[in-house]
């Protein structure tokens, strides 16, 4: 009888382990699984305003071989409205995870 | 269960409970450095060498820009070697074209205009066909730099109760992109000027020789190259030197030419009258010329053989006795001074650009 107790015990010990571990990798996965999808996110939004500076730069370049000069005002102030437009969105992108 | 077993069976759940509360403790979002950066900083750095070397190109331009203006205003006020004329650089002179020097003048200009607007980090500038090349050595010369502190990483904003600031994304590292500051920018008034030359040259080509001057250069000069002034246009026939004003794109431009004929034109206009058995002979006196031949002869046919060569003319000449045919040949010096007297035989005077030559020679009979 104190057998056929320990071994239902034991059991119970068995089956309370393995859902634990369920749900904790459950969990992990979660977290991990959701960063990466953000941190994905944010390069993407980097990416994309290395190539908005690229279009830009290309821009002015060929206007510039077409003889318009651009102010050196004006491309620095561009740029870095670019930057900062990227900046947000890096923002936006970081906050997305803690949204969902 | 028994005690080890007890402890076993524990373990096990702190173990699984350490990384649960490990990863939730150190999960944080603002640390999260997202993938890439390091090669996303260094096409930023690549991008900001770019806008740099725009910068330098537009600087270089303005100042290129700026020094072919007063090139403009120079390249035709000074002696190019030809000689001055009115004013203006005579373009020609004896059958060639002095050089312009254009690329002397605009390397000597932008130099000095490069210098004022402190466009360093180029080692050396020279002329390429129409180009100017500002070039730095790799590995050798000036270089520029970029590093962090041109914020290449890319940053985040971040706000506290208090203030507003910028993060970096991920912790700074080191970042140090070279790049050689060279330029290459058209210069425009190389084939401009260029062009304009040639064009003066098959002008020269064309009209030096003629002698109704006005007529060639009226025929084949451009309709925007005036004579003597771009306003009120005169020609002017006191010599074979002409004044032009050029009015471009550039702007108003001053340059002489020389038409002097590369042979002497032949008098024109020859009047021979005679009184008693003396000839005067009149003729329109060309500014080049210095003396004049003058041959005659008592052989008729002669005149059927003009105009030619006094060889052509007389190489059938019947030279035995018995016919009594001749020609003479005589020199002519023009004074420097205009006299409009008859001159005495053998003489010749210049009066109102025509010179007479009087001449005596008893073989000639007059009939």
């Amino acid at each position: 009888m104190g057998n056929k107790t320990g071994l239902l015990d034991d059991f119970f010990d068995f089956i309370f382990m393995v859902f634990s571990a369920l749900f904790i990798l459950f969990f992990l996965q979660i977290i991990i699984s959701g960063g990466i999808e953000q941190n994905h996110r944010v390069t993407l939004n980097l990416v994309d305003r290395v190539d908005m500076v690229n279009d830009y730069l290309t821009e002015i370049r060929g206007s510039f071989e077409q003889g318009k000069n651009t102010s050196m005002e004006e491309l620095s102030t561009t740029i870095k409205s670019i930057h900062e437009y990227g900046e947000r969105e890096v923002e936006k992108a970081a906050l997305w995870g803690m949204e969902k | 269960m028994n005690k080890h077993a007890t402890v076993l069976h524990w373990i096990v759940f702190g173990v699984l409970a350490a990384f649960g509360i490990f990863f939730v403790a150190s999960y944080d979002i603002q640390t999260i450095e997202p993938r890439g950066i390091w090669h996303l900083s260094y096409v930023n750095a690549f991008q900001e060498a770019e806008k740099n070397l725009l910068i330098i190109d537009q600087k270089v331009k303005s100042a290129l820009e700026s020094t072919e203006l007063n090139l403009q205003k120079s390249v035709f006020s000074q002696d190019l070697g030809c000689g001055m004329y009115q004013n203006a650089a005579l373009l020609n002179k004896n059958g060639h074209f002095c050089p312009l020097k254009l690329e002397e003048k605009l390397t000597e200009g932008l130099t000095k205009k490069l210098a004022e607007e402190k466009i360093w980090g180029y080692d050396s500038f020279f002329i390429d066909g129409e180009y100017v090349v500002g070039k730095s050595v790799v590995g050798k010369g000036s270089k520029n730099k970029i590093t962090i502190a041109n914020e290449v990483i890319p940053t985040k904003p971040k706000s506290t109760l208090f203030a507003s600031y910028q993060v970096y994304l991920i912790e700074p590292f080191y970042l140090e992109y070279n790049y050689n500051p060279s330029f290459r920018i058209k210069a425009n008034s190389l084939n401009w000027y260029g062009s304009l030359q040639n064009e003066a040259i098959n002008l020269v080509l064309k009209c030096q020789n003629e002698a109704e001057l006005k007529n060639c250069l009226d025929k084949n000069k451009k309709s925007n190259w005036k004579y003597t002034s771009c306003e009120q246009e005169k020609y002017s026939f006191e010599s074979r030197k002409i004044f032009f004003c050029l009015a471009s794109e550039k702007g108003k431009l001053n340059f002489a030419l020389d038409f002097s004929p590369v042979t002497v034109f032949a008098p024109t206009d020859i009047k021979v009258s005679s009184s008693m058995e003396v000839f005067t002979i009149s003729f329109n006196h060309e500014p080049e010329a210095e003396s004049y031949k003058v041959y005659y002869t008592n052989w008729k046919v002669a005149t059927e053989k003009v105009p030619a060569t006094s060889e052509e003319i007389f190489f059938d000449l019947p030279t035995a006795e018995a016919f009594g045919y001749f020609y003479k040949a005589v020199d002519v010096d023009i004074p420097a001074v205009e006299n409009c007297l008859t001159p005495q035989v053998g003489q010749a005077n210049l009066c109102n650009g025509r010179v007479l030559y009087t001449l005596k020679d008893d073989r000639l009979k007059q009939k």
